[in-house]
């Protein structure tokens, strides 16, 4: 409990995945990477928010949630493949349990997933009926956490904006995707991979949004130099507010040196009966074509630097977990106090954020450790409390006008991860596509509601977005799923090029134009005027 | 419109394209060459500062890829339901479109790619002669408009993008796209320009900061209040650290003396997270 009020730590989790919808297959894995973030991050997040409810702990927590994983949340055949997930994942539990009779420590892990699988199924159908959307939503309703919107499809600002049209769409259809889902305005924009350049303010500020998150440099390296570092922060002379983020929390967390998450108690990611066990059993369970992938049933612990595993103990891993609540707790007590000390009675406001991801899918136990972390904050003696943005701003709306820096949160702090010679080749397709976009709404501006040339060109908007997704390119830096982004860029490129010769030449073809609806069904009420 | 096998609806989009694309080959064979002429544009020229930048990093990713590179192959496609249109595309080699663009990759390091259109091809021949492209060699000339410097760099006909290396952040650049004779250096012809760009800073502002005068804007009322600043303590602190213009790492070593940090990977962090990363 806060007893001599010093500061503020402000935690952002910022949940993005990109748009995967095949309804041509069900062979994607892509599509995985929805469920297992469901699984394993958002209804884990939303049992913990339910149970500090519960427990009348007054949390706060920032939540950027992007309009492509608005979309997938709320597409309705993704929700029955996720069931379907689920309902794999409940029998391959149920098996595992008979193939280890007798190796009490994995049937116990194993019952342990049965009831996780079956506990997910019934909050899914029952609680939330399908739709965690209103889970969230429900958070933000009775005040604890505060909802804050992205670019339309993560595009990256930075290289985007050589046509400002093109991130102005950005910003548009990310804050009516935000209106739609959460029935208000957003006060705040997660910028993609917080890629910030001084030239999209005026759109920020058009669409009402009132404050950023910026990478910590974003702040230090500001112009003029922010007197309080990232412990405040600043507002541009467009008055875009930017918080930047705390570097000695942010490495707590995430290092991969000496990071909360490489705790040798915690579970180890990369061992998983996927590729454990024996092939024809779990063959049913993996890649259609037979390819050993995850199956997110894990049975180790970290253990060390070893290939020899113990086995996850989940008393063990809650021991962990508290110990390093307890040790964030502590740090942020003593940076709070010595920063106090240090700004003449000015509160500071340490900014975390974080992958929304990180916490569950990547650190097993993260969700679990921001409930601990919460409770002791509300509840033990400290000097600070937990705040979002909006409530600091609403309580110290006198902030140091500065420009902040161009900067993303990228590897080396700018965009070398979104333009280097693995996708450098992407992005005259970007700026031609963009261009071409706004040629052609001018070209025929305001069609009528019903007509197929409307039609047309509201799809050849949404193909723009979807290519423009950073995704594509971070996936072919990162070198993982090359072949799939190169084949998103190149489909999205196509289908929008096709259709901007069709719109221009009045040959609409109407069976192709429903085809790729149907597949990039995204952003149903989009106009594309928003290009004029 | 009635259904068209897979090769005929791929000639129909690249017969589209071909209208703006000078070579009828497909653009597939064209996006491998341009990867060998890039490659071979991969090598330093005339100046120290227009060789193409390798960033890629030789991460260790041992098991981590082997989870995550398990796309299906083609054939293990389940198709649920029938699709009346076949799909492929490929990306077009160019536009066909006189363009110069640049954009800033780090705040020392600038990316350009350009093209000439066939028309402007044309003219540039009816003007200067049908051994014009022959006789003449492609330079960028890059404007440094905050340090009002102009400078040279010779390029080639077989790339269509580059990456220059400029000595300070925080400028305002244009860069220019133009031929030079080759027997008569003197003789340059304009093509075309870039939009103007401004590369990020990349230190702590601390000296250019007047700490005396700070502007305060109150973000409700709009009123503005100007404090001075020279004697609070955090910015003595911050003002020890950075008492010159220290780069980035030099930064973040000084305030994680303590830990050993991996050069390259103190940034390396967020979107780590984040399934597209790899961790999915």
């Amino acid at each position: 409990m806060t007893t001599n009020e010093k500061g503020y730590v402000c935690f952002i989790l910022h949940a993005h995945l990109p748009f995967v919808h095949h309804p041509e297959s069900e062979d994607y894995l892509e599509e995985q990477w929805l469920f297992e973030a469901i699984s394993e991050t958002y209804i884990p997040l939303l049992k913990n928010f339910k149970k500090l409810e519960n427990e009348n702990v007054n949390f706060r927590i920032t939540m950027s949630m992007t309009p492509p994983l608005l979309s997938m949340l709320d597409n309705k055949m993704l929700q029955k493949r996720y069931i379907k997930y689920l309902k794999q994942h409940i029998e391959l539990s149920k098996k595992e349990l008979i193939r280890n009779k007798g190796n009490d420590k994995v049937c116990e892990l194993a019952n342990y997933y049965l009831n996780r699988y079956t506990d997910d199924l019934h909050i899914f159908k029952e609680t939330y009926n399908c739709n965690l959307i209103e889970g969230f939503k429900y958070f933000q309703d009775i005040g604890l956490l505060e909802i804050i919107t992205c670019g339309a499809t993560h595009g990256y600002f930075p290289i985007l904006y050589l046509n400002e049209k093109t991130v102005r769409a950005q910003i548009a259809v990310g804050v009516q995707t935000y209106e739609k889902y959460f029935g208000k305005k957003p006060r705040g924009i997660w910028l993609p991979e917080c890629g910030y350049i001084p030239e999209t303010d005026k759109y920020l500020k058009e669409f009402g949004i009132q404050y950023i998150i910026t990478e910590t440099h974003g702040i230090l390296y500001a112009n003029p130099t922010p007197v309080y570092g990232t412990f405040a922060p600043i507002v541009s002379p467009n008055g875009i507010i930017a918080f930047g983020r705390d570097l000695e929390s942010s490495r707590q967390v995430w290092s991969s040196i000496n990071g909360y998450p490489g705790d040798p108690n915690y579970r180890e990611f990369y061992r998983d009966i996927g590729y454990d066990a024996p092939y024809d059993y779990i063959k049913p369970f993996i890649a259609h074509n037979g390819v050993r992938v995850n199956t997110q049933i894990k049975y180790y612990r970290i253990t060390g630097k070893t290939e020899n595993k113990d086995y996850y103990n989940i008393k063990w891993a809650m021991d962990s977990v508290e110990k390093q609540a307890g040790h964030f707790f502590d740090c942020r007590q003593s940076q709070i106090s010595y920063l106090y000390s240090q700004m003449d009675g000015k509160k500071p406001i340490i900014v975390c954020p974080y992958d929304a991801e990180l916490y569950g899918h990547w650190w097993y136990e993260g969700p679990d450790w921001l409930y601990i972390l919460f409770k002791k904050i509300y509840y033990d003696k400290c000097d600070y409390k937990l705040i979002t943005p909006s409530e600091y701003i609403d309580l110290y709306p006198e902030i140091q006008e500065s420009t902040p820096c161009r900067s993303s949160w990228g590897a080396n702090g700018y965009s070398e991860v979104w333009l280097n010679p693995l996708n450098d080749y992407v992005h005259r397709h970007y700026h031609i596509a963009g261009d071409r976009m706004v040629e052609i709404t001018n070209l025929f501006p305001n069609e009528p509601k019903t007509s197929l040339k409307r039609k047309a060109l509201n799809q050849c908007a949404r193909e723009l977005l979807l290519a423009q997704s950073s995704d594509w390119n971070f996936i072919i830096t990162n070198q993982t799923m090359v072949d799939y982004a190169h084949k998103r860029i190149k489909e999205h490129i196509g289908r929008f090029t096709k259709l901007y010769y069709q719109i221009k030449n009045d040959e609409i073809d109407e069976i192709f134009l429903n085809e790729i609806s149907k597949k990039d069904k995204i952003f149903d009420d989009i106009d594309y005027m928003i290009y004029k | 419109m009635s259904r068209v096998t897979k090769k005929e609806k791929k000639q129909d989009f690249i017969n589209n394209e071909n209208k703006e694309i000078k070579k009828s080959i497909s653009s597939k064979t064209n996006s491998i060459s341009s990867k060998k002429i890039k490659t071979s544009a991969n090598k330093k020229i005339t100046t120290n500062s227009t060789t193409k930048k390798n960033t890629s990093k030789n991460s260790t990713k041992s098991r981590k890829n082997a989870v995550k590179n398990t796309t299906k192959s083609d054939n293990s496609i389940i198709i649920s339901k029938p699709s009346p249109i076949s799909e492929y595309y490929d990306l077009p080699y160019r536009y066909n479109q006189t363009i110069v663009r640049v954009l800033a990759q780090t705040p020392t390091t600038l990316f350009v790619y350009w093209d000439i259109s066939d028309d402007d091809r044309k003219i540039f021949i009816e003007k200067h002669g049908k051994d014009f492209f022959n006789t003449t060699k492609p330079v960028l000339l890059i404007h440094n408009k905050t340090k009002d410097i102009f400078f040279e760099v010779e390029i080639n006909d077989f790339a269509n993008s580059w990456y220059l290396h400029m000595q300070e952040p925080d400028c305002e650049y244009e860069i220019e796209l133009g031929r030079r004779n080759i027997t008569n250096p003197s003789r340059y012809t304009y093509v075309s320009s870039s939009n103007k760009l401004i590369s990020p800073n990349d230190h702590v502002l601390f000296d250019e900061t007047d700490f005396t005068n700070i502007k305060f804007k109150n973000v409700k009322t709009g009123t503005i209040d100007n404090k001075d600043f020279g004697s609070i303590r955090l910015m003595t602190n911050i003002g020890n650290i950075y008492s010159k213009k220290h780069k980035v790492y030099r930064f973040y070593t000084n305030l994680y003396k303590d830990e050993i940090l991996e050069n390259n990977k103190m940034f390396s962090n967020p979107s780590s997270g984040n399934p597209t990363s790899g961790m999915f």
